[in-house]
């Protein structure tokens, strides 16, 4: 996972080089991010760990993919909404805190300020604009990721 | 004349006003039971933020969510024990209480003054305070004449003896089982880092730099607050410590109290419905 986050800086790094949106590599990378983070979370729940140590996985997990869903949405109507180079810039302030958590993800290991580091990353992702869900997509989801949206909008 | 106030805010206070969830699946709230009297408290002091009246010390950011979590992971587990909910359910409902609680901890912890002392005299008031705190034990011990009674019962002989019930009414009627109480719960829950650097900060600002100032600790936490114990008040340890160090500790709604009397700026009524 570590290595496509790495990937994806790079594709980040050049979009705002040249200032154009580049969907055709970015998407398919963020895609196989959020894919690994999901399976990390099925594995958890298929395992028979208590559900206190699966949480301090599960939790930044979520909210990574959370991130990670707002990048995709940020790119795919970045050109309509005249987004560019801004998404970029959001998106390479926001990945050195992903990288951490995809870090801590991959080893498996829980840690006891797992809440310090995904607060991080969902702080940086906040003051990015990169912490919002679609309203419409949600509607696909399941209730409590709606209940998240309305509630973090109400917050903010 | 109107005292100026600076109130450092312990992790307890932080963590009372940031744990409110309802919860979709369950019929129990996540709560932290003084969320309200927190909120207010920290509602005042982000409103007010350019009074720079509310203060955090740098350890407390992180130890507070690291609080958090613990908080979250004995909830997990305690509904996890009453509910037969799937994982998925569960995880995700306590997934959305964190999203949530760290969002307005985050906003919370932004509004404050984040205090970082790097003086030398910092050391020394630390000392102190470690000393204070390892003498609370026998000030509770000195202060309850429990023992001092059991003695006078135990050696009173003959007629003496009728001043038994006396004695024993007067140990009730004082309240004097609250701090025997206490006494256990300084055994059991001993001062931690970082209640010893509240205090040693808090000190620090009373006796160098902020010496025209009332200097306030708001917490729920009994190392400094008063505490309630069956039903008894007891504010030994505030003013003990208000005696040692010239600051005053007390829970965050009392507190609050004092910043709106002091400042006499904002109606009251107005915070009530912030």
């Amino acid at each position: 996972m570590i290595e496509e986050i790495k990937l994806l800086q790079e594709e980040f790094e050049l979009m705002e080089k040249e200032k154009e949106v580049n969907l055709m590599n970015s998407l398919p990378l963020i895609q196989n991010i959020a894919l690994k983070l999901k399976n990390i979370r099925n594995d958890l729940l298929n395992s028979d760990k208590p559900k206190e140590e699966i949480f301090r996985i599960y939790y930044p997990s979520m909210v990574a993919s959370i991130v990670l869903q707002n990048m995709k949405d940020r790119l795919s109507e970045a050109k309509i909404m005249h987004d560019n180079p801004i998404i970029a810039l959001n998106s390479l302030n926001v990945i050195p805190s992903l990288k951490v958590i995809s870090d801590y993800l991959e080893k498996g290991e829980t840690r006891t300020d797992f809440v310090r580091l995904t607060t991080n990353l969902q702080n940086s992702a906040i003051s990015n604009d990169l912490f919002k869900i679609n309203q419409e997509r949600l509607k696909e989801g399941d209730n409590v990721l709606r209940s998240i949206v309305s509630d973090i909008k109400s917050i903010e | 004349m109107v005292e100026q106030s600076k109130v450092i805010v312990d992790k307890c206070v932080l963590i009372g006003a940031s744990l409110n969830h309802d919860c979709l699946c369950m019929p129990e709230k996540i709560v932290d039971p003084h969320y309200l009297t927190s909120k207010r408290l920290l509602d005042y002091l982000k409103l007010n933020a350019i009074k720079k009246e509310g203060m955090i010390l740098k350890i407390t950011s992180d130890t507070t969510k690291v609080k958090l979590g613990n908080i979250m992971e004995r909830n997990l587990y305690k509904l996890n024990k009453i509910h037969n909910l799937d994982s998925k359910t569960i995880l995700d409902e306590h997934t959305f209480a964190m999203v949530k609680s760290t969002s307005v901890l985050s906003e919370y912890i932004n509004s404050l003054e984040v205090l970082d002392i790097k003086d030398g005299k910092i050391y020394q008031i630390r000392k102190e305070v470690s000393e204070f705190h390892r003498s609370v034990p026998i000030i509770l011990k000195k202060n309850n004449p429990k023992t001092e009674i059991k003695r006078r019962i135990s050696k009173a002989r003959g007629i003496f003896r009728k001043f038994e019930r006396r004695w024993t009414k007067e140990d009730f009627e004082n309240d004097f089982r609250i701090l025997k109480k206490l006494f256990k719960k300084f055994r059991g829950h001993p001062l931690d880092k970082e209640d010893t650097e509240i205090l040693a900060y808090a000190t620090y600002l009373k006796r160098e730099t902020h010496k025209e100032y009332n200097i306030w600790i708001a917490s729920t936490d009994h190392h400094f607050s008063n505490v309630i114990i069956d039903g008894g008040l007891s504010s030994i340890i505030p003013n003990k410590i208000e005696q040692r160090f010239q600051v005053k500790c007390d829970w965050p709604e009392k507190v609050l109290g004092e910043l709106l009397r002091n400042n006499q700026v904002i109606d009251t009524n107005d915070t009530k419905n912030i």
